[in-house]
């Protein structure tokens, strides 16, 4: 098809919504419910009430419940989670909320599991907070929900940049997935709810391109916390199937128990110090690693205790991916070799406690800005150490952001997107069509993992190995101008392709800035937590089409929790000891 | 990542639930026809979501396991 024969196809709205996953949907509902006379049209790559990721993990909630104690989880939040990059006002309004905003999706239709008096069934964690659940059709209700307030739904749309006039976002541009015709959507506000950015490794987030975080990128939004986007965690190597909390039963193949070798004391989740340990047992020849299953099972009946709900839909998907991996992978044992699984979760966009980004116009809410909202700190974002804090991020996020989008966009009036723009970016986003051959963006995409994946890239990290990755990764991204497809479908590759390359800059120059090590974020050549140099969050650009990274400081003198000395500070040759909350974290 | 798929299209009563349940586009609708395809099978990723919803249980997905390509270390 060229470009004369395509017929642009045009939606005005008041609130675009990019994304009908869980966080669009519930941004969509919410919106409607405080202003029924806005127009708000909800558009996905896929299909609205199956796609995004909410439905496909275990659907657990993070939650602080009636006795949890807020400021104990804020303080050890930031002392051992965050540390101390957290947004501190944002994690104590995200606790505040948490309790309300799981009844507020049982009150939307959607099957929280309950006591027989009607309150929250929670499950305690030995950490100080709480995990409610949901059943995993809880898609459904949802889209019935935003259907009967009159939310317009989009499926099969890919929507790629933004559109923009006088600094503000006014609109989106994209393409149909089943005729390839093109979109073009004029809006007052816009939300990018369309996910973080998972390389497309692990296959239940295969839709989780960085779609959003690059279109926000691209019309200069900035991006922060980008360094925390390198999530691993155990998998069953012969099914490459999670094994959540499986890190705590892990031998080498000597029969060494090697989770009590490198993990000291209780943890609230996967610790950075195990996969290390998982890449050194192996490198020095003594893996494989296996996870002792009887061992495993004893402990999980205390962890997150996720099978502890009745919940049919869970059952069924869960019951039928393991009658499938007894069918089709490796038999069962009780010992069960296992890899590490990367998934990523670069969520870098920033936002502020109203989950507006840096650009008038546009918000971004769920995985979108997990680690841009920065409330998770120097986590990996999903699931940021918190399990069950991803759905909850999402959901909290679409009711902070409902009330601010709702009035802007009754303030504002619609902009006419400029013809010019317009033209260009269709012709921008139709050209792998209009190539007879060219990169394929399968083998684009192959060769980004092939970075983003290995420890010594993206946990390990150094200078000299960043650099490396970063010069492979600019390989790849000099190619993106001869990316080739065959039809809409293989489109939605190439632009995925060329989000996925981006984000993997994104985070690989933020860790390269980033020389010390914090949190997630572990430099080989800077071993030590840095706090006289660190307290700083990175804040990437777009500027005149370079990168540009600069670094912010921490506000901490604002906020209740204040760090205390570090390991790696020098002696202060000024008294800072007003600071000092409890030196004995150190 | 990838799978086999087959589907019994004598058994099928095109209610077009599995197309809409792929959230990874790997099936489409034939209009001529009436029935789902199986157009990008290589981009399965065994989600099992069409063949769990169906309601004439005439899917089946075979998977190709394991499920992640690049090797870590």
């Amino acid at each position: 098809m060229t470009e004369t024969e395509r017929d642009p196809e045009a939606f005005d709205t008041d609130v675009l919504i990019i994304g009908g996953g869980f966080g669009g949907l519930a941004a969509a509902i919410r919106i409607k419910e405080l202003s029924p006379e806005t127009g708000v049209l909800l558009v996905d790559k896929q299909t609205i009430g199956w796609g995004g990721k909410a439905n496909k993990g275990a659907g657990v909630l993070w939650i602080l419940a009636p006795g949890d104690d807020i400021d104990a989880f804020v303080d050890f939040h930031v002392k051992n989670i965050g540390i101390y990059l957290n947004d501190q006002n944002l994690l104590y309004a995200m606790a505040r909320e948490s309790y309300g905003a799981a009844q507020k999706l049982a009150d939307w239709g959607v099957n929280v599991m309950k006591t027989p008096e009607g309150d929250l069934d929670v499950n305690r964690l030995p950490f100080g907070w709480s995990l409610a659940a949901a059943d995993l059709d809880m898609m459904q209700p949802l889209k019935a929900n935003a259907e009967k307030l009159g939310v317009r739904l989009l499926d099969k749309t890919q929507v790629v940049d933004l559109l923009k006039q006088d600094g503000r976002v006014t609109g989106a541009v994209g393409f149909n997935l089943l005729d390839g015709g093109f979109a073009v959507f004029n809006s007052k506000a816009t939300i990018l709810a369309n996910g973080d950015c998972d390389f497309g490794v692990m296959r239940m987030w295969a839709n989780a391109c960085g779609d959003g975080i690059a279109a926000a990128y691209n019309a200069g939004a900035e991006m922060r916390n980008a360094e925390f986007g390198n999530f691993y965690d155990v998998i069953n190597k012969g099914t490459g199937i999670p094994i959540v909390f499986g890190y705590n039963c892990l031998y080498n193949a000597q029969g060494e128990n090697i989770s009590s070798k490198y993990i000291q004391g209780p943890q609230p989740d996967i610790p950075v110090s195990i996969i290390l340990g998982m890449e050194k047992e192996v490198l020095e020849g003594r893996g494989p690693i296996y996870i002792d299953m009887a061992q495993f099972a004893k402990s999980s009946e205390g962890g997150a205790g996720i099978f502890r709900w009745d919940r049919p839909h869970f059952k069924t998907l869960f019951g039928h991916e393991f009658d499938k991996a007894k069918q089709y992978g490796p038999p069962p044992a009780e010992r069960i070799e296992v890899s590490l699984g990367f998934t990523g979760e670069l969520s870098a966009v920033r936002v502020d406690c109203e989950m507006k980004t840096t650009l008038p116009g546009l918000w971004a809410i769920g995985d979108t800005s997990y680690a841009g909202s920065a409330w998770a700190g120097a986590a990996e974002a999903p699931p940021g150490r918190l399990r069950g804090s991803g759905l909850m991020n999402a959901l909290i996020a679409a009711l902070l952001a409902a009330p601010s989008v709702a009035a802007y966009s009754k303030e504002t009036s619609r902009t006419l997107p400029d013809e010019r723009e317009t033209a260009e970016l269709e012709e921008k986003i139709f050209a792998p069509l209009n190539r007879k051959r060219g990169y394929s963006a399968r083998d684009a995409i192959r060769s980004i993992q092939e970075v983003v994946v290995p420890v010594k890239y993206n946990m390990r990290r150094s200078r000299e190995r960043l650099e490396e990755a970063l010069s492979k990764v600019a390989a790849v991204r000099e190619r993106m101008p001869e990316l080739h497809a065959e039809d809409p479908h293989g489109l939605v590759k190439c632009h995925e392709a060329s989000c996925i390359a981006l984000c993997a800059e994104i985070g690989f120059r933020a860790a390269l800035a980033r020389t010390e090590s914090r949190g997630w974020h572990y430099r080989e050549d800077y071993p030590l937590q840095d706090d006289e140099n660190w307290l700083k969050w990175i804040i990437i650009k777009k500027m005149q089409d370079k990168m540009v990274v600069t670094t912010e400081p921490v506000p901490v003198e604002g906020y209740k929790i204040k760090p205390g000395r570090t390991a790696a500070a020098p002696d202060p040759v000024v008294d800072h000891k007003d600071n000092f909350t409890d030196s004995s974290m150190f | 990542m990838s799978a086999n798929i087959e589907i019994n299209t004598e058994e099928c009563t095109g209610c077009e639930t599995c197309v809409e349940a792929c959230f990874v586009d790997v099936l489409r609708w034939d209009d001529s026809e009436e029935k789902p395809v199986v157009a990008y099978e290589r981009d399965c990723v065994w989600c099992f979501t069409c063949e769990i919803n169906c309601p004439a249980q005439c899917i089946t997905v075979k998977p190709d396991m394991p499920g992640q390509p690049v090797h870590p270390y």
